[in-house]
């Protein structure tokens, strides 16, 4: 068999290649031996002969060379053997190997880290779901504007109706105090409310005991029962099966655990990794809403719907058949009157947090893109000066017979082994990057992500290296092949009057130009998202922490609850641990707390009309509403600006009184005083006691109430012992003495004084408010990262780079010393010309960056104006590191002696 | 010093494979061979010899051991191989059907 003898040599060359070695050297010694007989027959000398024979015989390495080509298995064992040529020759340069390694390394890594998060949060999937390509999401139209959330009722309606999905469901998520046997403390943990087919529509299935169907969300109040999630039985239940039968609190309301979630599964928001899923008829218990029943309200908008497409539909069959039922609705109910459907495919983000979530990503995606820019130019350069320091060596080898192709092999693996190693080195350091990114925060939000580097990703990461590896090598290489070994010899390494090649002078400045556009878009991204940091919220939050006591679902009534307040309010001020206490109902920013909507006096409509079309447009003024203890302005610092904040007599005996914030107080009575008028706040439920009028006593300064990114909204501050039937949930506020935040523990301590069965969770308030910008922190620390690191690789490359180009003119200088150039003129020759390549990198990278700059500012709203001093400073950094690296090469050389230059090699 | 011809592509291995076709020989005498066999119009030297050597000793087509020179030397002794043989035999009719070819070709008017 012809294959299996090839294959018997193949593994003979490969692994007995010295045997196979000696062989071929004995059999042309052989040849030399024999044609030396010949012709010292024919009467030659024996030393005459001998010489003939090996004239005629040639390069005796180009034979060898040749001959092995033949062989089976030539090509790997050529392979092998270029590849150990490689490795000693870069094991002979650790500096360059570790700079080119380390650069290469730093952009891939930066690269697979941004784009596993991207990937993370935007093209991957919700997790856990089967086929989720059929899955669509429904936003509500509403006239003009879209939002994100529909009413029961409509859903109900819709899923009766439609023909186009096999599905819909109805859900949506809120944080709650989730407590679990043993311990009086809870932690914030996001709960999903979902309709009885949620589960099914999604195609989830246990991995525990069962999920939620529809018998469990059959009518409001019915089947206090949750599935919880994987990760949530692995931490609190250790993994133990005995969980299904559990009791869980949630806001203090005792469910029953039936199921586990699959594990990676986190519900249907991406954003929100839910722990727990509970039916929506229970909602109202568990989140204490007592003001109607918000699963006959068609007005309003709790749920979010998802649906999954019939056998054979598409999404747009789902968008004609639903907008035909929407239609329907629109002639049949008041309340849905000028109200559409739109209809996406896809799952797990509306089309504003896919927006949201995908800023981020980009503009770290383009920093990366540049950032590896710059690490190829800095790669490439230091291996085309490489090229040209060894290009004697190279020389001797082509001389000797080495063939051009295998030195552009050698140019080629070279490149490919750095490349290699930066993709190891790349690899590790996404890890460490994604791992810390998580840890960081940049993906708190997304917390239940699985931010695994995945195989597209290491893909992408390979192909780059690939693309890296072929770029560094092409330009050293195309110059190995294009050697004249003959002139090289003769010039010698720095000949007298080489110039410098056009294409590394071109390199150069494009490094200098690619780094000036990541630096500059670096500082003005960095400024935007410093800027959102340091935004102030409007009240003090250093030093406080809060604490939430879950009075009412222990069984608190109106009265006992404020009495426990008081007693609470009491016992901080008498701790000496601290220095003020105050009650609120909403620890700033929060996005979830209470709205409702507010008339000037005589204005309001009846009691109860507004019973499910709170939410539509034209019902007077929505304000948030806070129940506070008097001294809240105090103990928060927020400045009253008119009027008088609360005082102690404010309270239930006293006629009802409202401190309404600057923004209010134009909204209601624009350029008016506002004090002593009255503010009309309905009740919305139709059957209940009407609310008397509230005077206005005071106007408080404007905070950033609804999170620290969006303007201050209208807000309203009532006494917490006039407006108790509110029924919000109240947190104590304590400022601790030394001016640090007291410990949350310490603070739960209060509660557990005075009732040690409540459930209760806590926090500084610092920490609550960064926890809503920990996306910009982190990003701002990225971006800063960034454009540090581009700063130092360009700095290094440039170093690396022109000082290497100018060491290769020591024998020119000394030539220009010896006809009698003085030191000072020499090195400022050398320096006016790394100036000159400088000025011309400088000049386009200041275009590019302005071009840059300006495009980021089209494409984001936050971005701020060219940065002037960035650039300065990344200017001043740059044209130090290429004048370093052009004067103390050049003055080292222009000491030496002139003739040691010259007989020198290098 | 002779003429020295070209060598078509293809053609040195046939002709290696010829110059064995009666005797085992060594590299030189390979070459020694091809020139008689031309009528020395073919030198090969070492460089395209070995390789083409080698290339058909690992096509199988030739076999190789060692021997003894004329000189007492050990050398390497090439002999054609079954293979070998057949190889020949269809080159053979090859090269007749193409250079039938080409002369009705080139001398026709």
């Amino acid at each position: 068999m012809r294959a299996a003898a090839w294959l018997r040599n193949l593994r003979w060359n490969l692994l007995r290649r010295a045997d196979v070695d000696a062989a071929l050297d004995e059999e042309l010694g052989a040849y030399v031996e024999l044609l030396t007989n010949e012709y010292q027959q024919s009467g030659m000398s024996a030393a005459d002969a001998r010489r003939r024979a090996l004239v005629e015989t040639g390069g005796v390495e180009q034979v060898k060379d040749a001959a092995r080509d033949a062989w089976a298995g030539a090509r790997i064992a050529d392979l092998a053997r270029e590849l150990r040529h490689a490795l000693r020759s870069l094991r002979r340069s650790p500096g360059f190997v570790a700079t080119a390694v380390a650069t290469l390394g730093i952009g891939i890594a930066g690269a697979t880290a941004v784009f596993t998060i991207m990937d993370a949060e935007l093209l991957r999937p919700l997790p856990g779901v089967s086929e989720p390509a059929r899955l669509i999401t429904l936003e509500r139209v509403q006239t003009t504007t879209t939002l994100d959330d529909f009413g029961y009722p409509d859903f109900l309606d819709y899923r009766a109706q439609t023909r186009a999905l096999a599905g819909l469901a109805a859900y949506n998520g809120t944080p709650m105090a989730l407590r679990t046997a043993g311990g009086a403390s809870a932690e914030r943990s996001w709960v999903s409310y979902v309709s009885g087919d949620f589960f099914s529509v999604l195609g989830v299935h246990p991995a525990l005991g069962r999920l939620l169907g529809p018998r469990d969300a059959a009518e409001q109040g019915s089947a206090a029962v949750a599935v919880i999630g994987y990760g949530l039985w692995q931490t609190r239940f250790a993994g133990d099966s005995g969980v299904i039968g559990a009791t869980i609190h949630l806001n203090g309301e005792a469910f029953t655990v039936v199921g586990v979630a699959p594990p990676g599964f986190i519900g249907a928001m991406r954003l929100h990794a839910m722990n727990v899923w509970i039916p929506v008829t229970m909602i109202q218990r568990a989140a204490h809403i007592d003001s109607h029943d918000i699963l006959r309200a068609r007005g309003d908008g709790w749920f979010r719907l998802i649906g999954r497409l019939a056998p054979g539909a598409t999404v747009a069959d789902a968008q004609r058949d639903l907008s035909t039922i929407a239609a329907r609705l629109a002639a049949t109910y008041a309340t849905n009157k000028g109200r559409g459907v739109r209809v996406f495919a896809g799952a797990g983000m509306t089309r504003d947090e896919r927006a949201d979530a995908s800023r981020l990503p980009d503009l770290l995606a383009i920093a990366v893109a540049l950032l590896v820019v710059i690490a190829c130019a800095n790669v490439a350069g230091l291996l085309l000066v490489r090229a040209s320091a060894s290009a004697r060596e190279r020389a001797t080898r082509i001389a000797l017979g080495a063939s051009r192709a295998s030195l552009v092999r050698r140019a080629v693996i070279e490149g490919a082994v750095i490349a290699i190693a930066a993709a190891l080195v790349g690899a590790f350091g996404a890890q460490l990057l994604v791992r810390s990114a998580a840890i960081v925060g940049t993906v708190a939000k997304t917390g239940g992500l699985d931010l695994h580097l995945d195989g597209s990703v290491l893909g992408m990461m390979i192909l780059m290296t690939a693309l890296t590896s072929v770029l560094i090598s092409i330009a050293p290489a195309l110059r190995v092949s294009r050697t004249d070994p003959a002139a090289l010899m003769k010039d010698g390494a720095g000949g007298a009057v080489r110039r410098r090649p056009m294409g590394q002078r071109l390199l150069v400045a494009l490094q200098i130009a690619a780094s000036l556009v990541l630096l500059a878009s670096s500082a003005v991204v960095y400024d935007a998202f410093r800027r959102v940091l340091a935004i102030d919220p409007g009240f003090d939050a250093r030093g406080l922490t809060y604490v939430y006591p879950d009075e009412r679902a222990s069984g608190y009534d109106t009265t006992r609850s404020r009495t426990f307040y008081r007693a609470l309010l009491a016992e901080a001020a008498a701790d000496p641990r601290f220095s003020a206490a105050a009650i609120t109902s909403t620890v700033p920013p929060e996005e979830w707390s209470t709205r409702v909507s507010v008339y000037r006096s005589g204005e309001a409509p009846p009691p109860g009309a507004l019973e499910g079309r709170e939410f539509e447009p034209g019902n007077g003024v929505r304000a948030y509403v806070d129940a506070v203890s008097p001294n809240l302005f105090a103990v928060m610092r927020i400045p009253i600006v008119l009027g008088r904040p609360f005082a102690a007599r404010d309270d239930e005996h006293a006629p009802p009184v409202v401190v309404v914030s600057r923004r209010l107080a134009e909204m209601l009575w624009p350029n008016e005083n506002p004090i002593d008028r009255y503010l009309e706040w309905p009740v919305t439920r139709a059957g209940a006691p009407p609310r008397p009028p509230l005077r206005v006593v005071g106007v408080a300064a404007d905070t950033r109430h609804s999170g620290l990114l969006n303007d201050p909204p209208p807000m309203m501050y009532v006494p917490f012992t006039q407006q108790a039937e509110l029924g919000q949930q109240l947190a104590l506020l304590v400022r601790g003495r030394d001016g640090r935040a007291p410990l949350p523990a310490v603070a739960e301590s209060l509660v557990a004084h005075i009732d040690p069965q409540l459930t209760r969770f806590s926090g500084t308030v610092r920490e609550h408010v960064d926890s809503g910008v920990s996306s910009e922190r982190t990003a701002s620390i990225w971006i800063g990262v960034f454009g540090i690191v581009a700063l130092l690789l360009a700095a290094v490359g440039l170093y690396g780079v022109i000082s290497q180009a100018t060491v290769q003119r020591t024998r020119e200088l000394a030539v220009r010393t010896a006809l009698g150039a003085t030191r000072a003129r020499l090195v400022a020759s050398v320096i006016a010309d790394g100036g000159r390549l400088a000025a011309w990198g400088v000049l386009a990278g200041i275009t590019a960056a302005f071009a840059g700059v300006g495009a980021l500012r089209r494409e984001f709203a936050s971005v701020g104006p060219f940065d002037a001093r960035a650039m300065a400073l990344a200017i001043v950094v740059l044209s130090a590191a290429t004048l370093a690296a052009c004067y103390l090469p050049a003055r080292r050389a222009a000491r030496l002696n002139p003739v040691d230059a010259l007989r020198s090699d290098t | 010093m002779p003429r020295h011809t070209p060598l078509l592509q293809g053609t040195l291995d046939v002709l290696i494979l010829k110059a064995l076709a009666l005797q085992p020989l060594h590299g030189l005498g390979v070459s020694r061979r091809v020139e008689q066999l031309t009528r020395g119009a073919y030198v090969v030297k070492p460089g395209s010899l070995f390789p083409a050597l080698h290339r058909l000793e690992e096509n199988g087509w030739l076999a190789a051991e060692w021997g003894e020179s004329e000189n007492n030397r050990r050398a390497k002794y090439y002999k054609l191989t079954a293979a070998g043989r057949k190889q020949l035999a269809h080159e053979t009719a090859e090269w007749r059907r193409v250079a039938g070819a080409m002369r009705a070709a080139l001398e026709a008017d």
